[in-house]
């Protein structure tokens, strides 16, 4: 009995503490604090402003350049302080003073618990409103050897991602998961189908794109669709890949 | 002595009675006498009269006959030769006084007026008499047609009246006019001939095998057993002249069209069909319609007769004869389905046209670059996956054959520099080993297809091995975390594909990266950069590459937008022009960092999914010259456009006769139908028999053979252009299920074939408006129909186009050359509702499908002349005109010399204009005198 009673108690204080463990684990670092959220950006399509792009924290925080941006992730940007939303800039000088002042052009809200964020930039309607759109970047919503896709074309499609059959409405889709060439033979790049359709009222439904993507065994793809280019109807497609690091390295 | 015997009293009365009589009777003859006299004397009257009237009547048809003569000559001396075309007075002048008036202009008479109207008045300087003039009102007119056309005021012609003198009038002085001739020659080669059926629906079909079993060719075609390929010629050009768009009632493809109409003579015999016209329509089409209007093969730009095509021992050039003997290989879901293998350029440099090769074509290459710290030997790694996709753009399969493997090489590429922490740079240039296509691989027409792999080649769904190696010559470096990566431009990219190791293509985009200034990239190994090591690559660092402009009018149209956006063949051997994006979201141009896409194959115009047949080849012989538009060139479709420029000068030095080779049962004297059915046989008077290796040698056969049909394109009748434009196939038959091989049948009208050799092999039939002619359907099918009020609108707009140019064309290449066709066809809606890109696709009709349909009968002058001849006599003492004959004649040129009729075949084939100056004989082919009711 008391053998027994010796392993409820085992039981219900892993049960109690298990869950603690796992919620903190992503949170620490070497000295035992939680790493500052961190985020990265990335700006789609080509636009004079990413290069003139600032990440304007909270004051007294100095206004940290994002760089040049185009179709690839920016290096981490961590937040300290409290700096939600996210607010990006550029720069200007002031005319009485004659000192740089920095110009908010677009703020995105964090989204939600995330510990690490990223910020998708897409040119706006003018040169200086550009659209912003944050998603977890953290492991659980967007895991090694999945894919998610970012449609900013405002159509919903008919898709096929990897295993994935179904509409793909606007904004990012969730992590599809994708197979790998070789589980022995990691250098090794598969191919997972990557098709879309749209659903015409007038004529029946067509297929707008129809290849295959790059399956990374060490990485992972944000995918995007913007809409076509003035002149065009061809839908333009790209995609970010990287390989994510622990979390706890950021 | 005897008494005298007694006289009775009633004998006495007897004798008073007898004298009364003879008097009677004298009386009575002499009344005879008289009455008789009476009569000699009236049927002698009325004898002198008729033989007056004969006598006025003879002079009459004598003065007729004189003016038919002198008409005769007039054409002789203006149309007999060669260099002449011809065309109505209303091509100078829509709205003209007398706009059937024929005009003969010479060659180099580019002015709106001809050398010689030909009509009366014009014997000694030619335009005398003009069509401008209004001669309705003239005393000195009279009509040459009238009822004929239904005595409507539009459609009557009238001609000025000459005056016939002399001198040596008995009590008469000075020249007196005894009489006179007037006379109207009317051009029948600018009107449709009726008699024309499709002899594959009538009662002596093709049916004798032609296929080379001696030689083993590969060449001939069996017309008896191969029903498709008979079938076939009806995509190949004009079925038939469409009557039935101008008498709807009537059918000639029934079984009284099809049997009546090879028969008539004259046009007016219509009549006589079961489903005739009424006469009133039928006069109507005075001016619109002929029997049967023949031309000499004659190269008007140059003076001689054609060279014939068919003869392919001596092409125009060897790339066109390597074109003409290619053949499908049979083979697939159903008896339409075949393939061809790809096959290498003769000259791997050459870029004019004409060209030949076969083969798929790349429509996009790259190949992007990762480098990286291996974890597993603290080398820098890089790792390379190339990119291809292939297109079919013939309207067949293609199949690659094991033993003749297709291969990419890809060239040109930068010197990288690569450096680990701290360590010495390391400078190298990838080499990439020649990279094999799938051997099993087959295209279905107009199919795209990608493939992938950096160690070998395979499919993008199943990409070949990725290349991972070690930098050459990059140190065992522990303590590198950091490799740094230069990559410049390069102008030199490039992709070669080959064929049994025969250069293909070469695909070389001008300035290719050259914009791409040194760039410095660090990372191990995805983005964003991080330091350390990796097992494996992840994600692109770099990439070069390039794809065709997202424009379907750069393959299929003559297209200098800009720099970049410019036309070209995509079967080119060589391709190195401006015809590349230059700037794409898969491949940028000036920057190899943005070149990372984890899908690098394009989407748009030319990619996956998309089905895309551009081009036609030869499945059996051809019947029209207009198949050479499927002949690879600078720019595609040149031949038949107006960017054909030199190459359409095709149209006037050749023809395509389609002379048996080796049927033995086929003679010329044979009767037995040829398989282009615009060609007959001309059997010249005097010659026993033709000789067999001159009708079938490239240089002579067009001594023997005519022109049948005839069609001038200097043709201002808006009616006859409605009866030419498009075919009529009942019961069409294609593949519907490109899988299973299921057919269909379809009707098609007014139809016009892009690839009429592997229509039935594409699964999209000729679309129509009104239905989804955009996209897939525009690129993917074989042809296009035209509705009736396109055709109608289009004639109308071909006619206003020929109008505009004031004179007829001179030869065939400035008429194709011109653009009138193109131009006509774009002042209609037919394209108006496929997008940009596709109006010159096969779902948009362009000129060059329109020439491809009418080049077997289409010429740029007239050899069928009907004239109209009036004459009169006059009373020289009164002035009163006592008789007045009309007459009419059919004349038809021929490629005999005048005075040669034993002219050696050279002479006939290209005479000397000084020895010959009238060219070509007239001669009447039929005659008739006319009533006043008649004309």
């Amino acid at each position: 009995m008391a053998f027994r009673l010796r392993h409820l108690i085992r039981l219900a204080a892993f049960a109690a503490l298990f869950p603690a463990a796992v919620a903190t684990l992503p949170g620490q670092t070497g000295d035992g604090k939680a790493p500052p959220p961190a985020f990265t950006v990335c700006a789609l399509d080509d636009s004079p402003l990413w290069t003139q792009l600032y990440y304007l924290p909270a004051p007294p925080k100095p206004p940290v350049k994002l760089g040049a941006l185009g179709n690839r992730r920016s290096a981490p940007v961590k937040i300290t302080g409290n700096a939600l939303p996210l607010v990006f800039g550029v720069e200007r000088v002031d005319p009485e003073t004659q000192k740089p002042i920095y110009v908010p052009v677009v703020e995105v809200a964090w989204p939600g618990d995330a510990r690490n964020a990223l910020v998708i930039l897409v040119p706006g309607t003018t040169q200086t409103s550009p659209r912003a759109l944050a998603i977890d970047d953290g492991q659980k919503a967007f895991p090694l050897r999945s894919v998610r896709v970012f449609n900013a074309t405002g159509a919903t499609f008919l898709a096929r991602i990897a295993e994935f059959q179904g509409e793909l409405p606007p904004g990012v889709s969730p992590a599809h998961p994708y197979k790998i060439a070789s589980e022995t033979d990691l250098t090794q790049v598969g191919a997972f189908p990557l098709a879309l359709a749209v659903n015409d009222s007038q004529r029946a439904p067509r297929v707008v794109y129809n290849s295959y993507a790059d399956a990374w065994p060490l990485g992972r793809s944000l995918l995007h669709i913007l809409p076509p280019a003035p002149g065009s109807d061809t839908l333009r497609i790209g995609a970010l890949v990287d390989a994510p690091l622990p979390e706890t390295q950021r | 002595m005897k008494p005298r015997a007694k006289i009775s009293p009633a004998r006495i009365h007897s004798r008073q009675r007898a004298r009364g009589f003879a008097l009677l009777i004298t009386v009575t003859l002499l009344a005879f006498l008289v009455l008789l006299l009476v009569s000699l004397a009236s049927l002698t009257r009325v004898e002198t009269q008729v033989a007056s009237n004969n006598q006025t009547l003879s002079s009459g048809r004598a003065n007729a006959l004189l003016a038919l003569n002198i008409a005769l000559g007039q054409l002789q001396k203006y149309a007999g030769p060669d260099k002449a075309a011809t065309a109505r007075a209303d091509i100078t002048v829509a709205a003209i006084n007398q706009p059937y008036l024929t005009g003969v202009w010479k060659s180099g008479n580019v002015a709106p007026t001809p050398d010689v109207w030909l009509v009366s008045g014009n014997e000694t300087t030619g335009t005398t008499n003009t069509p401008a003039a209004d001669i309705s009102g003239n005393a000195a007119a009279v009509l040459l047609v009238d009822q004929a056309a239904g005595g409507v005021a539009s459609l009557q012609v009238r001609a000025l009246k000459q005056a016939v003198t002399t001198s040596s009038i008995p009590g008469l002085s000075g020249s007196q006019t005894i009489g006179h001739f007037a006379y109207w020659v009317g051009d029948e080669g600018v009107k449709a001939s009726t008699s024309l059926i499709n002899p594959t629906l009538g009662s002596s079909p093709l049916a004798y095998d032609n296929t080379d079993t001696a030689g083993g060719t590969g060449l001939g075609d069996n017309w008896t057993s191969d029903t498709v390929k008979r079938v076939r010629l009806d995509q190949m050009q004009l079925a038939r002249p469409r009557l039935e768009k101008l008498f709807t009632s009537f059918d000639p493809d029934g079984s009284a069209g099809l049997a009546g109409l090879p028969k008539v003579e004259n046009f007016s015999q219509l009549l006589l069909m079961s489903d005739s016209p009424t006469a009133a329509q039928l006069k109507a089409q005075f001016h619109n319609l002929t029997p049967l209007s023949r031309a000499v093969l004659a190269d008007i730009a140059n003076g001689r007769l054609k060279k014939d095509l068919s003869d392919i021992t001596t092409p125009p050039d060897p790339a066109i004869g390597r074109f003409l003997q290619t053949r499908v290989t049979a083979g697939g879901v159903n008896t339409y389905s075949g393939y061809y293998n790809p096959v290498a350029p003769a000259s791997s440099s050459a870029t004019a046209w004409p060209l030949y090769s076969l083969g798929p074509v790349m429509d996009m290459m790259g190949i992007q670059f990762q480098f990286y710290i291996s974890s597993a030997d603290n080398k820098v790694h890089y790792s390379y996956t190339v990119s291809a996709e292939l297109w079919n753009p013939y309207s067949a399969e293609l199949r690659l054959l094991a033993s003749q493997p297709l291969t990419l090489d890809v060239g040109g590429l930068p010197a990288f520099t690569v450096k680990t922490d701290g360590a010495t740079d390391i400078t190298f240039t990838p080499v990439i080993p020649t990279l094999t296509v799938p051997s099993a691989t087959t295209w279905k027409p107009g199919e795209f297809k990608t493939f992938k792999g950096g160690a070998s080649l395979g499919t993008s769904a199943s990409p070949g091995a990725t290349f991972d190696g070690v930098v050459p010559g990059a140190p065992d470096d522990p303590a590198a975390t950091v490799v740094t990566i230069t990559f410049p431009g390069t102008s030199a990219f490039n992709g070669v594909l080959k064929v049994n190791g025969s250069v293909l293509a070469t695909y070389t985009p001008p300035n290719t990266h050259a914009g791409a200034s040194t760039t410095t990239y660090s990372g191990n190994p995805a983005t964003p950069p991080t330091n350390g090591k990796a097992a494996a690559a992840t994600g692109w660092m770099l990439g070069y590459g390039f794809q065709f402009i997202d424009n379907l009018r750069t393959t299929t149209s003559k297209l200098d937008l800009n720099v970049y956006e410019k036309s070209f063949d995509p079967r080119k051997p060589v391709m190195n022009g401006y015809h590349y994006q230059p700037g794409s979201t898969t491949w940028n141009r000036d920057d190899p960092a943005q070149n990372t896409s984890t899908s690098p194959f394009p989407s748009g115009t030319y990619s996956v999914g998309a089905t895309i047949v551009l081009f036609d080849l030869p499945r059996q012989e051809i019947v029209s010259l207009g198949m050479l538009s499927h002949v690879i060139g600078d720019q595609p479709y040149a031949f038949g456009n107006s960017w054909g420029d030199t190459a359409n000068a095709l149209f006037d030095e050749y023809h395509v006769s389609t002379v048996p080779r080796y049927a033995s049962t086929w003679t010329p004297e044979s009767a037995l139908p040829l398989p282009n059915r615009y060609v007959e046989v001309y059997h010249p008077a005097g010659t026993a028999s033709i000789p067999s290796a001159d009708l079938r040698s490239s240089a002579n056969s067009a001594r023997y053979l005519l022109q049948k049909g005839a069609f001038n394109i200097n043709s201002t009748s808006v009616d006859a252009w409605k009866t030419v434009l498009g075919s009529k196939l009942s019961g069409w038959t294609y593949t519907s299920n490109p899988t299973t091989g299921a057919t269909a049948t379809a009707s098609l009208d007014n139809v016009f074939f892009r690839s009429p050799h592997g229509a039935q092999q594409l699964s999209t039939r000729p679309p129509v408006n009104g239905t989804d002619l955009d996209g897939n359907t525009a690129s993917a099918g074989s042809g296009r129909q035209l509705t009736d009020n396109e055709v109608a609108d289009l004639a109308t707009r071909i006619v206003a186009q020929i109008q505009a140019q004031q004179r007829p064309y001179a030869t065939l290449k400035e008429f194709v050359n011109s653009g009138a066709l193109q131009a006509a066809i774009d002042a209609t809606t037919i394209n108006s509702t496929l997008s940009t890109g596709r109006k010159y696709a096969p779902g948009g009709l362009t000129q060059a499908d329109i020439i491809r349909q009418i080049a077997p009968f289409m010429t740029a002058r007239s050899d069928t002349f009907l004239i109209r001849a009036y004459g009169d006599t006059q009373n020289p003492a009164t002035g009163s005109v006592d008789g007045r004959a009309w007459c009419e004649a059919v004349v038809q040129r021929l490629p005999d010399l005048v005075g040669a009729p034993s002219a050696a075949i050279a002479d006939v084939i290209s005479p000397n204009t000084a020895t010959y100056p009238l060219g070509r004989q007239f001669k009447i082919i039929s005659f008739r005198w006319l009533s006043a009711s008649d004309i």
